[in-house]
């Protein structure tokens, strides 16, 4: 039952807001206030108005940063979900095995990530496990120099994230699908859609509700990716997986007064974030009500 | 009339809960308001002063003096509680680099940090202009400091931190191996260098590893031989860098030389950049792997650790025949005292403790570092013999962390070496680059 009386709702609420503006809304207001100044190591600066912005604005670092997280974040979102859908398709009907593989499924997130970024740099490294197979079954010609060549560093890494968090969204997808009508399915059966068709007309559309929240999920995370390209690469070699992530942390933490600076171009992935999240929710959303 | 009667109950239950929970409601948001706006006196109560007979308590933060890193600070503080018996030493190991500046820099921000802080020249630079550093500039200890280090813990006219000690990052050479081929001695030239590294091939040795996945080491071998072939004949670069005089160019033929090693066949470059200089390269110098490789001298308690004994850490041979290397040094720990603190009277004593090179002489025998007093005493060591030769005769240069190599032009130098390795781009182009990304 709601109450009518304002002080009563009030007071409930109270709570929950003092924790939200203390957790969110004063971290958020005070980054935003710190931008505007010089601040050296995160006490308080001179203000300088909109001077960071104008610096960011012209920053290629910055500026071929976000663009190698955006393409990063569409690999990984796609690969993930491709896989996770993959693997939940695959093992919807075998229940005696379900549970056994969700377990499975789960367990490379259940490690920490710096704990994961340390063992694939090691079966990463020139004469790591990932080259020695490949020579033993004889394809020299794919061995490469995974994290010390521009060309497969920043992939390397998103193979990483996709082997990581490709389990959590099949138990997502793998949910979705346990929900799925069992009368559609068997009339469907009926009718004679088997296989691709089956998956193509039927599951993928009532699949929406769980794809939204994977492609939500990843696509944040992996916006947000850190730990993998810190540990394993340092955003090198020459600077070629250096994410918007590690570039806040190098300027937030890397001294010599450029606090303020990285808390901007935290405020610039916070927009990215929101923005494409809101879309891409937007969208899909849009596809649910339509289905 | 059922329903009324549920409803009237219900009414009652809600009246007879609302009150307290309206009450609990209100406390509680009045708590976290009350909570957020008062500091917190943990930190207050921990490092206060007590009266009579009751010790101070002093809280200490270190990167060194882990189980792995012991860098004999336990020795050392057992010394300082020997002669500081009123004072209760809390030593707090916090690991080093990125990890130490998230835990230090916002207990700094909010007033809590520990009494006395390990620091280096690039984090008393940063925290000094912030306020969060007590001016030591009144200490005894100030007026012994050797003039080359005092840039490293000063801002303006104030003294910010006591160093500790003068770290070489230089050549580490397996000597059992060298001795394989006949050399009793660490190259001293560049020829004489490549005519060891040929001679290690033919033994089917492998001469040299520049592990640079993190693009430290790349950065290192060009700072090591530019202490030679550059700051040998113009000592004050830095300064005329700065001003404007010089330019990147006069890095060229400590470029030339990186970039031989590769086109002499000793390395590749390319694998290299693959392979981890922090988690691997220690180790396989330690298990023999290669003869030579490039480090920090805080390496080596680790290779002895690991089990190779007969090694020497020397400066690079980047000079011509006949000439004599220069160490490449960083002034690495230092130790400076919160500003916050409230126990500054004890918090001194400590740091005036370790300026007392006597009592530092077991951290610099750890670290195989030298001391950064003048008349300061030196660890008398065959591992670090070619770099103490090199420091006495007064061929040394310093990483000016704290004025153009700082932390962001030291990620852009080395992303630049990382490029140069991978054929991105040509000598010329590194070097208009560096001069154009470095200069402040």
């Amino acid at each position: 039952m709601i109450s009518r009386r304002p002080v009563t709702a009030i007071a409930f609420m109270a709570p929950a807001v003092a924790i939200y503006l203390l957790v969110v809304i004063y971290p958020l207001v005070n980054s935003a206030l710190l931008s505007l100044t010089d601040s050296p190591a995160g006490n308080p600066g001179n203000f300088i108005g909109l001077e960071n912005f104008a610096t960011l604005a012209g920053d290629s670092q910055v500026t071929s940063a976000l663009y190698r997280t955006i393409a990063y974040a569409v690999v990984v979102v796609v690969l993930q979900n491709a896989i996770g859908l993959a693997l939940a398709r695959a093992f919807f009907r075998r229940m005696r095995a379900q549970r056994g593989l969700s377990v499975a499924f789960l367990l490379p997130m259940l490690i920490s990530p710096l704990m994961a970024a340390f063992i694939w740099s090691a079966l990463y490294a020139p004469n790591g496990a990932i080259n020695t197979v490949l020579e033993a079954v004889g394809l020299d010609s794919l061995t490469r120099i995974w994290l010390g060549d521009p060309s497969t560093a920043l992939w390397s890494i998103a193979a990483v994230n996709v082997w990581m968090f490709a389990g959590y969204s099949a138990a997502i997808f793998l949910a979705g699908y346990m929900n799925l009508p069992s009368e559609t399915l068997d009339a469907a059966r009926v009718d004679g859609a088997d296989g691709w068709r089956r998956f193509r007309w039927i599951e993928w559309p009532l699949l929406a509700p769980s794809l939204t929240v994977n492609v939500t999920l990843s696509l944040i995370g992996s916006l947000k990716v850190f730990e993998f390209p810190l540990v394993m690469t340092n955003g090198g070699p020459a600077g070629s997986t250096t994410t918007l992530t590690l570039v806040i942390y190098q300027k937030v933490f890397g001294g010599r007064g450029s606090f303020a600076y990285g808390i901007t171009v935290a405020l610039l992935l916070l927009v990215v974030v929101v923005v494409l999240t809101s879309i891409v929710s937007a969208v899909l959303r849009r596809r649910e009500e339509r289905i | 009339m059922r329903s009324t009667i549920h409803g009237g109950a219900s009414a009652q239950i809600t009246r007879r809960l609302r009150r307290p929970s309206v009450v609990a409601a209100g406390a509680l948001s009045l708590g976290l308001a009350l909570t957020a706006c008062s500091g917190s006196t943990a930190a207050d109560d921990a490092s206060g002063s007590a009266g009579g007979d009751e010790q101070t308590v002093l809280k200490v933060y270190g990167w060194k003096g882990s189980d792995t890193e012991p860098a004999n600070i336990a020795g050392i503080n057992e010394a300082f509680s020997a002669a500081h018996p009123e004072i209760d030493l809390q030593y707090e190991f916090v690991p080093a680099n990125d990890a130490y500046i998230q835990r230090v820099q916002p207990e700094l921000l909010a007033g809590e940090s520990a009494d006395v802080l390990m620091t280096d020249p690039t984090k008393v630079a940063d925290w000094a202009t912030a306020g969060y550093l007590m001016d030591l500039s009144d200490s005894a200890w100030v007026d012994t400091l050797q003039d080359e280090v005092v840039p490293f813990v000063s801002q303006g006219e104030m003294v910010y931190a006591a160093p500790t000690e003068l770290i070489s990052i230089g050549l580490f050479a397996n000597m059992d191996l060298l001795a394989e081929v006949g050399l009793a001695e660490v190259p001293t030239t560049f020829p004489e260098f490549e005519e060891a590294m040929t001679a290690l091939e033919a033994a089917g040795i492998t001469p040299l590893a520049l592990p640079n996945k993190a693009g430290n080491t790349g950065s290192w071998v060009l700072q090591a031989i530019a202490a030679t072939r550059l700051y040998q004949d113009n000592p004050d670069w830095d300064q005329q860098f700065l001003d404007g005089e010089v330019s990147f160019e006069d890095w060229r033929s400590s470029v030339d030389q990186m970039m031989a090693l590769e086109e002499g066949g000793f390395i590749d470059y390319k694998t290299e950049l693959g392979v981890d200089e922090w988690a691997n390269a220690a180790f396989d110098f330690a298990a023999g792997k290669t003869a030579f490789f490039v480090q920090g001298a805080w390496s080596a308690a680790g290779i002895l650790d690991a089990g190779l004994e007969n090694f020497q850490i020397a400066p690079w041979p980047g000079g011509d025949a006949g000439s004599d290397p220069s160490n490449n040094y960083f002034v690495g720990v230092m130790w400076s005292v919160n500003a916050n603190t409230k126990v500054a009277d004890a918090a001194k004593a400590y740091v005036d403790f370790w300026a007392d090179p006597e009592n530092a002489l077991p951290f610099l025998e750890s670290e195989r570092a030298q001391s950064p007093w003048q008349g300061g005493v030196n660890p008398d060591d065959a591992t670090t013999a070619p770099t103490l030769a090199a420091f006495e005769a007064g061929r040394n240069r310093f990483l000016p962390n704290t004025t153009w190599m700082t932390w962001d032009a030291g990620k852009s130098l080395e992303s630049g070496i990382q490029s140069l390795q991978l054929g991105q781009i040509d000598e010329d182009e590194f070097i208009s680059t560096m001069d154009a990304q470095l200069r402040p």
